[in-house]
C-alpha cells in the first residue's frame, strides 16, 4: 500500500518526537565515501575504455592544482574495487555534479525561507495572482481545498505556501478541464509518460525526453503508466515474506 | 539509514551492545537486505528529562543503503517502526536516533511491546 511522503508523515509513521533537517552530505568522512562509492558504482559504465557516465555528451578541458588533482587521483584509487576502475576526471565530474546540486539546491531553501516570511496577502489579492475570480477562490475555501493563513474580523490573509496551493488547485483543475479529452487518445498509449502542462497533454518515451520537456515547460504533473502495466501482468515487485515485516516479527 | 547504538543506557550503565548491534544487523538484514556496523566513535547525548544530564558513550552507527521506495511501503514502515520501539525499550534509551536520507529522526516515546 503507498501512503503519503514526506518527512513529517514518516515520522509519524514511525512514532518520532521530533525531526532535524540535515545539511546535504558531503565527502567529509568514511560513510560519505561510502555513499560516493554507491553512486560512482552505479552511475559510472565501460564499455571497454575508461568508464563514464552515459548521460555525460560532453567533453571539456578545465584547469586543476596539481594538489586537488593529486586529491582527486587518491579517492578515486580509493573508490576502484576490483573491475571498477575510477578516475580522476570521472570523479571530478561527479562532485562538479554534486556542486551544482547544492547551489540550486540553496537557491530553493534560500527562496522558500524568504517566501515563508512575506507579508501575508488578501483573497482578491491571492485571486488576481492566481488568476481566478474571487469566487472561485471562496469556493475553494468553502469545500476546504484551501485554507486561509489568517483571519482579521471579516478579512481572510493568506501566506505564499497557501498562495501556492491555490496555484496548483487551478493548474490541476485547469488541467481536467483541458486534458480530460485528450487523454482518452489512443495515441497517447504508445508513450510511457504523460505530461500536463498548461492544459496540453505531450508524451514521453524516455526518461531523457521526459527531463527535456520538464526543463522545457510549466509542467504541472506527469503520469507514468509503466507501474500500472507491471501491476496488471503481475510484475510488481511486492516483498517476500521473509523480508516483509511478518519476518522481523519472528526475528525479534 | 543509519541507526545510532550506544554502549549504555539513558542513566550511564552499560548495556550489551554488541547484542544491540546484532539485534540492528539482523533486523535491516530482514527489512532492507544489507547493512554495516562501523567501530564505535566517542559520542555524547542530553537526557532533557533527567535535568540535562550529559550521558557520554562509544557509539556504534549501522548504516544502510535503501532504496527510496521502500518509505512508500507501509508494511516495511510497521515493521521499521516496531523494530526501533523494540530497540529503545530492549536498550532502556531516552531517544532512538536514526537517520533517513537528510532527515533525522528521535524516537523518544515508545510503543507498548506486543504480545508475540
Amino acid at each position: 500500500m503507498m501512503a503519503e511522503q514526506g518527512p513529517e508523515n514518516l515520522a509519524e509513521r514511525l512514532g518520532a518526537s521530533r525531526v532535524v533537517h540535515l545539511e546535504r552530505p558531503t565527502v567529509g568522512g568514511p560513510l560519505d565515501m561510502l555513499g560516493l562509492a554507491s553512486e560512482v558504482s552505479g552511475r559510472l559504465q565501460s564499455s571497454g575504455g575508461r568508464p563514464s557516465d552515459p548521460t555525460w555528451q560532453l567533453s571539456r578541458q578545465i584547469p586543476f592544482s596539481e594538489t586537488n588533482w593529486k586529491q582527486l587521483k587518491g579517492y578515486a584509487a580509493e573508490l576502484s574495487r576490483g573491475e571498477r576502475r575510477v578516475g580522476p576526471g570521472a570523479l571530478a565530474a561527479i562532485l562538479v555534479e554534486r556542486g551544482i546540486d547544492q547551489l540550486q539546491n540553496d537557491e530553493w531553501e534560500a527562496t522558500l525561507a524568504e517566501s515563508r516570511e512575506a507579508p501575508l496577502r488578501t483573497g482578491a489579492d491571492v485571486a488576481d495572482f492566481v488568476g481566478v475570480t474571487y469566487r472561485k477562490l471562496s469556493s475553494w475555501i468553502a469545500g476546504g481545498l484551501l485554507r486561509p493563513t489568517q483571519k482579521t474580523g471579516r478579512q481572510t490573509w493568506f501566506g505564499h505556501d497557501a498562495i501556492v496551493q491555490a496555484t496548483w488547485l487551478h493548474a490541476v483543475a485547469r488541467g481536467v478541464e483541458e486534458a480530460t479529452p485528450k487523454l482518452l487518445s489512443f495515441d497517447l498509449l504508445a508513450s510511457r509518460y504523460l505530461v500536463f502542462t498548461d492544459g496540453r497533454v505531450l508524451s514521453a518515451n524516455s526518461t531523457a525526453e521526459l527531463a527535456r520537456q520538464l526543463e522545457e515547460t510549466h509542467a504541472a504533473g506527469v503520469l507514468d503508466q509503466l507501474p500500472v502495466r507491471k501491476r496488471l501482468l503481475g510484475q510488481s515487485q511486492e516483498p517476500t515474506p521473509e523480508e516483509s515485516h511478518d519476518g522481523l516479527a519472528q526475528a525479534i | 539509514m543509519t541507526l545510532f547504538v550506544p554502549s549504555v543506557d539513558r542513566h550511564g550503565a552499560p548495556i550489551d551492545q554488541t547484542a544491540l548491534v546484532e539485534f540492528a544487523l539482523r533486523s535491516f538484514g530482514l527489512l532492507f537486505r544489507g547493512a554495516t556496523a562501523f567501530p564505535p566513535g566517542r559520542g555524547v547525548w542530553r537526557d532533557d528529562e533527567a535535568e540535562g544530564e550529559l550521558v557520554f558513550d562509544d557509539t556504534t552507527m549501522v548504516l544502510s543503503y535503501i532504496d527510496p521506495a521502500i518509505l512508500e511501503d507501509d508494511s516495511m514502515i510497521e515493521g521499521l517502526r516496531r523494530f526501533l520501539h523494540s530497540f529503545g525499550r530492549r536498550a532502556n534509551q531516552g531517544e532512538v536516533g536514526v537517520v533517513i536520507g537528510a532527515q533525522y529522526f528521535g524516537i523518544q516515546n515508545y510503543d507498548e511491546e506486543e504480545q508475540e
